[in-house]
């Protein structure tokens, strides 16, 4: 077999991930490939400092812990597909809101005359008129400030 | 099926039952903790963050992965994090390490004589595993340290097996470089 195939699966055979006759080839191979062999002798020494570890402590304070911690919480959230969906919810809004803005019919600008007047009612009747306030008119304006 | 009737359970609200589950993985969170961040107390407060954000998760498990993959996320997502603020504070200067440990590193991969010996060799293979980038020391630590398979390994990081396979073995050489550079430099 081609060395530089086989050294693509030698570390799959050292993962154990090589079943049957994949197996068996490499392990044919590596009787005899010094050159692979040293490779996977390098690697198992150099993950046995690097990677073996000892076995953690585990504990029932540990669990506790948790468990307290959930207790003051309570419920879980609700799931993520919720939350995904209610995400599209806050631009969604603001994109309406801005839509309901610009469609907006135009208004009529406001003048400064319609912002005083606009308040007065039938006291305003002569104002718009061209002509001037008759004594009547004059009397019920005079009235309307009174009261 | 254990689990997922404990999962059930939990979401139904009995969240007593959760603790099952935080006693069945409490091992494995734990060590993954410890070998990604090479500090107990760090760890163990990493894995207690860990096993309550699941609990906060959990109505958005989907029952098609396993549930230790998915816990596995989680956790290597959390670790990620922590180790990516802590790569922010890295000052030594890698010429620094070559020259104060370029011998200690040759005998690395010889059994250490004495306990003294021990703990050197054991802060030196820390200082060069802090050398590798996240996903380098990640994909090793899955598949070393936990025994992942390559399958299970691409669920907890969501690639493909390619990419997975690929990975690794750019990790291990880029790992095997650094300690044979780090040995040469001792022999200069």
């Amino acid at each position: 077999m081609d060395h530089a195939a086989i050294r693509e699966r030698v570390f799959a055979f050292y993962d154990g991930e090589l079943a049957g006759d994949a197996r068996q080839e490499v392990e044919a191979h590596l009787q005899g490939c010094p050159e692979c062999r040293a490779m996977v002798e390098r690697w198992t020494a150099t993950a046995g400092v690097f990677f073996k570890k000892p076995q953690p402590d585990t504990s029932e304070f540990f669990v506790q812990r948790v468990m307290d911690r959930i207790e003051t919480q309570q419920r879980p959230r609700p799931a993520l597909r919720w939350r995904v969906e209610l995400r599209w919810l806050v631009p969604a809004l603001g994109l309406t809101a801005m839509l309901f803005v610009v469609m907006q019919p135009a208004q009529q600008p406001v003048s400064v005359e319609m912002l005083l007047l606009g308040d007065t009612g039938g006291a305003t009747s002569w104002v718009l008129s061209n002509g001037a306030p008759t004594a009547d008119e004059m009397l019920g304006l005079a009235m309307e400030g009174r009261q | 099926m254990k689990e997922h009737a404990l999962i059930e359970q939990v979401l139904r609200g009995n969240h007593k039952a959760y603790a099952e589950l935080v006693r069945a993985y409490q091992a494995r969170v734990l060590r993954l903790c410890t070998s990604l961040l090479d500090n107990e107390t760090e760890a163990e407060d990493a894995a207690q963050e860990i096993f309550f954000k699941a609990y906060q998760s959990l109505a958005s498990f989907r029952k098609e992965s396993a549930f230790s993959t998915w816990l596995y996320r989680i956790s290597v997502n959390h670790c990620r994090d922590l180790l990516r603020k802590r790569s922010r504070q890295k000052t030594e200067s890698l010429e620094k390490l070559l020259e104060e440990s370029g011998d200690a590193a040759e005998k690395l991969l010889i059994p250490p004589s004495d306990p003294r010996a021990a703990a050197e060799a054991a802060d030196l293979v820390e200082q060069i595993l802090s050398r590798l980038s996240l996903d380098e020391r990640l994909i090793l630590t899955l598949r070393e340290v936990q025994g992942l398979s390559s399958q299970e390994i691409a669920g907890v990081l969501r690639c493909s097996l390619d990419a997975v396979k690929a990975r690794l073995r750019r990790a291990r050489e880029t790992l095997d470089e650094h300690l044979r550079h780090f040995s040469g430099a001792g022999r200069v």
